[in-house]
């Protein structure tokens, strides 16, 4: 209804125009406008839905402290979703919250997988694969979602990490088998996420 | 890596790539709590603006009041009066100003008086009891005009008082007759201040003229609102109530509601709306007003807020189908519930034409007008007929307490965002003031 209706400004310039004014009313919109999908992308980095909590609150203090810097409003969707991404980088990147979990050489073992591989892996959906990932190694799980999700070349990840590009590919690697062998163990049982 | 591991990549990347696309996630409730308390926010400025409006009003309010053309006038005549204009001119002199009249004509009078006896004054001459006299003049009592002006009591010990003196005057004046004496008043003076309770040390006062002690005595009585002297200054208290303006300030809790109509166009899809509760829920706020009351109109400033809690369900695009009947089923569409709490702020300007029902001084008024109002969250501006109706009740003698409802009618027509509802706002409340007036 219009007279309790929600302000919605004419389009994203505009929103972006309010939100560097620092109005309180616009910056509500911005993130309501962004959580679902910036949560959505929080997940994905996190090893649970606590430290996804974590980053996308850390990520939209950046945002909106920075969001003057924002030349060019229409742009606004691809800003923020890369301060998101930086964010979750920098969260597992800091030296209290390291937690790399030693994986099995075992587990590594590459196992043969279905012959119709495409058909394969579309048995999963999102929440299967959101579990999975959250089952990775933080490195691992970084470069998972770099590389294969977000588009990333091994160069553009290492420089991200800070690490060579060699072990943002043996990283990689070693993710990308380990995630394959916990989608074969999962099979097609389908999880619930997150309650 | 081999063209065979690059092809499984690449199928990967793309798989995820799609199912992510679209992903998304609710955050735990309570997730933008710490951002809002981190980032910067400039403070809205319609807060700025509704108190400075206030403040604005309270200066102007203010001023008004101290430059007000008659108070000026009866003070610079005050000035220049001596015993014999107030004494003729005090029954047409406006109530509330004949207390400063009376101070300012004892300030002339008795002032550098000492006593016969060499007595200091005691609290009745301070209160403006007259303290010299020449002894061996008559000393008569007017009937029941033994309440010290300038001094409130509570009733029942201006009725004791009252009583008390007038039955020792009588016997006084029967007494007097023959002998009169200088100390005639000290006994019920006495008497009379120790039933009040008041006075503990109450020493005998010089006698007082039969002229001074007339003119005191009718202060005495509007001083203490005797109802005789109300009605006999009614013409003159309205007038003077109607060229100064009073300040007031109120606070109304307010309850809105929506009546609505549906918009017939080709585009229209709503074809009955059996409940329109369900799309308009009943809110809960409040309005803080302040304002200036001159001559019967009244201009006002308000600020408030409202709130709306809706529960409701929104039908999505499942369906259940149960078994109704033999071979019918029964096909419901499911929704999800949706739980809504908005609030919205308005600040409103307005002005209103007080009109008193009844006799000239009947508690009970009504109030007609208009108003405008601006909601800051979505820019959009209202205007509104208010009406409200109440009682007055006296709060000392410089307040005013009203009370009565409210009732405010939006002219100005809303519509839903597919513009087939138009909706006609009102808001239903109890408004509490206090007014000055004058003391």
């Amino acid at each position: 209804m219009a007279l309790f209706g929600k302000h919605t400004y004419a389009d994203l310039t505009q929103l972006v125009r309010a939100c560097q004014a620092q109005r309180p009313k616009a910056q509500r919109l911005f993130y309501e406008r962004y959580k679902r999908r910036m949560m959505g992308i929080c997940i994905r980095y996190a090893h649970t839905e606590v430290e996804a909590q974590d980053i996308l609150q850390e990520a939209f203090i950046k945002i909106f402290s920075h969001i003057h810097t924002l030349e060019k409003p229409d742009s606004a969707d691809d800003w923020v979703k890369s301060i998101v991404v930086r964010t979750a980088i920098n969260y597992y990147h800091q030296a209290n919250r390291r937690q790399e979990r030693f994986v099995a050489y075992d587990q590594l073992t590459d196992e043969p997988v279905s012959d119709d591989y495409e058909e394969w892996l579309t048995q999963h959906n999102a929440e299967t694969w959101v579990l999975l990932l959250s089952q990775l190694p933080d490195a691992y799980r970084l470069v998972i979602n770099l590389y294969l999700i977000e588009g990333y070349t091994h160069a553009e990840i290492a420089r991200l990490l800070g690490v060579p590009e060699a072990t943002a590919r043996s990283q990689y690697s070693r993710g990308k088998q380990l995630l394959v062998n916990l989608l074969k163990k999962n099979g097609t049982e389908r999880h619930e996420l997150f309650g | 890596m081999n063209s065979s591991d690059e092809d499984k990549d690449k199928l990967l990347s793309k798989h995820l790539q799609h199912v992510f696309s679209d992903f998304e996630h609710d955050p735990p409730p309570g997730t933008g709590r710490p951002i809002w308390q981190a980032i910067p926010r400039r403070t809205a400025v319609y807060r700025w603006l509704a108190v400075g409006s206030m403040v604005l009003l309270l200066l102007v309010g203010a001023g008004l009041y101290v430059m007000s053309p008659e108070r000026g006038a009866h003070g610079s005549e005050y000035g220049r009066l001596g015993t014999h204009r107030v004494d003729r001119h005090k029954h047409s002199a406006p109530y509330g100003l004949r207390k400063r009249g009376r101070t300012t004509e004892q300030n002339r009078v008795y002032s550098g008086q000492t006593y016969p006896d060499g007595n200091t004054p005691d609290r009745s001459r301070l209160a403006g009891q007259p303290a010299v006299q020449p002894i061996g003049e008559r000393v008569k009592f007017a009937q029941g005009k033994t309440v010290r002006p300038g001094r409130e009591r509570s009733q029942p010990a201006r009725a004791v008082i009252g009583w008390l003196a007038q039955k020792v005057s009588k016997r006084t004046t029967r007494h007097s007759m023959n002998k009169p004496t200088a100390s005639a008043t000290g006994p019920i003076a006495a008497a009379a201040e120790s039933v009040a309770g008041e006075y503990r040390n109450v020493q005998p006062v010089a006698p007082i003229s039969y002229a001074t002690l007339r003119e005191r005595s009718i202060q005495s009585k509007r001083s203490v609102y005797w109802p005789l002297t109300l009605a006999a200054s009614a013409t003159v208290d309205r007038k003077s109530l109607s060229v100064r303006p009073r300040v007031f300030f109120g606070v109304t809790p307010v309850s809105s509601y929506q009546r609505m109509t549906i918009v017939n166009t080709p585009e229209t899809y709503v074809q009955h709306v059996a409940a329109p509760s369900a799309f308009a829920a009943s809110t809960w706020g409040y309005q803080v007003s302040g304002g200036i009351e001159w001559k019967q109109t009244t201009i006002q400033l308000s600020a408030g807020t409202i709130r709306r809690w809706a529960y409701y369900g929104v039908a999505d695009g499942r369906f259940s189908v149960t078994p109704a009947e033999t071979n019918q089923y029964e096909i419901r569409r499911l929704d999800q519930p949706v739980a809504e709490s908005e609030s919205l702020r308005l600040l409103s300007a307005g002005m209103n034409q007080q009109i008193r029902v009844g006799r000239a001084h009947s508690p009970y008024f009504t109030r007609l007008g208009g108003s405008a109002s601006y909601v800051p969250a979505t820019g959009q501006s209202l205007a509104w007929v208010t009406a409200s109706a109440g009682l007055t009740l006296p709060v000392a003698n410089t307040y005013q307490l009203q009370v009565g409802p409210t009732l405010e009618y939006g002219l100005s027509r809303l519509w839903s965002n597919e513009r087939q509802l138009i909706i006609y706002p009102y808001l239903v409340g109890v408004t509490l003031s206090l007014h000055t007036q004058r003391p």
